[in-house]
């Protein structure tokens, strides 16, 4: 069993739906690591607190609305379980193989079709997991994140800066969650 | 998670079982897979353009700034 802290940072109102009734399933980015709760953990960085500090406030700006959707950030540390089994890191050599494997499989069939499909890794991954094909519960990845300096100067690099992962049933992986640190987004200051 | 036999066993199990109609299929509607479509284009030269400007009406790309996740933010 390994034991995984990740750092979540989200709105103080949505902090407090997470103490009272843990995490909900969701749908996840198809662009990194497909559905699931998602953390920011110990990898590239050893501040993953700070990172997740740092998202909570780039997620309070609602780029639709052009407005602020909260001005009050709140970071939850999680301790997540995880059978090694059902771990697919893919910041490791041996989980790479796993998903390209995974890619090349899919590769052999469809192109007896001769049809271009667009890959991305969620999508892969939320079939390998949904199809009963991988018995995927948690999912580590380095990631190039952008926070709010990142948007608004449009810096767009392709080194990574983050390790997070995925859980995909936090009832079945979540054991413990608290709120380590609240506080107000200056967004002068951003 | 290691490329183990029980493992590879897997991946192959299910992939030996689909065909490729049914895999893309699976992959566009339940999950949410892309598919390029190329246009053909037959006539590759003209010598006049009546259009001045030109509007791309089938713009796909995606502005990750505007993709709304809040829920699972980390």
């Amino acid at each position: 069993m390994q034991e995984i802290i990740g750092y979540h940072g989200t709105s103080v109102d949505s902090a407090i739906e997470i103490i009272k009734s843990n995490y909900k399933q969701s749908c996840g980015n198809k662009e990194w690591l497909g559905d699931g709760v998602y953390f920011f953990i110990n990898g590239i960085s050893s501040k993953p607190d700070e990172q997740a500090k740092e998202w909570a406030i780039a997620q309070a700006w609602d780029n639709n609305r052009k407005e602020y959707v909260y001005n009050r950030y709140c970071i939850i540390k999680t301790k997540i379980n995880v059978e090694e089994e059902n771990l697919l890191d893919l910041t490791k050599e041996d989980g790479i193989e796993v998903l390209n494997y995974l890619i090349e499989s899919y590769e052999n069939v469809i192109k007896r079709e001769k049809r271009n499909i667009k890959y991305a890794e969620g999508l892969i991954i939320n079939l390998a997991r949904s199809e009963g094909i991988l018995p995927i519960d948690v999912i580590k990845g380095n990631f190039y994140i952008k926070f709010a300096k990142e948007r608004i100067k449009n810096i767009n690099l392709r080194t990574n800066n983050c390790t997070i992962c995925a859980v995909f049933e936090p009832s079945k992986n979540i054991t413990k969650n608290n709120i380590i640190k609240t506080g107000e987004i200056n967004y002068e200051t951003i | 998670m290691k490329l183990s036999k029980d493992i590879k066993e897997k991946i192959d199990s299910f992939f030996n079982k689909i065909v490729a109609n049914e895999l893309i299929d699976l992959s566009i509607s339940k999950y949410g897979f892309v598919e390029n479509i190329d246009i053909e284009l037959t006539e590759l030269s003209f010598e006049t353009i009546n259009e001045l400007f030109y509007y791309s009406d089938s713009d796909n790309s995606i502005d990750t700034e505007t993709i709304k996740n809040l829920p699972l933010a980390a």
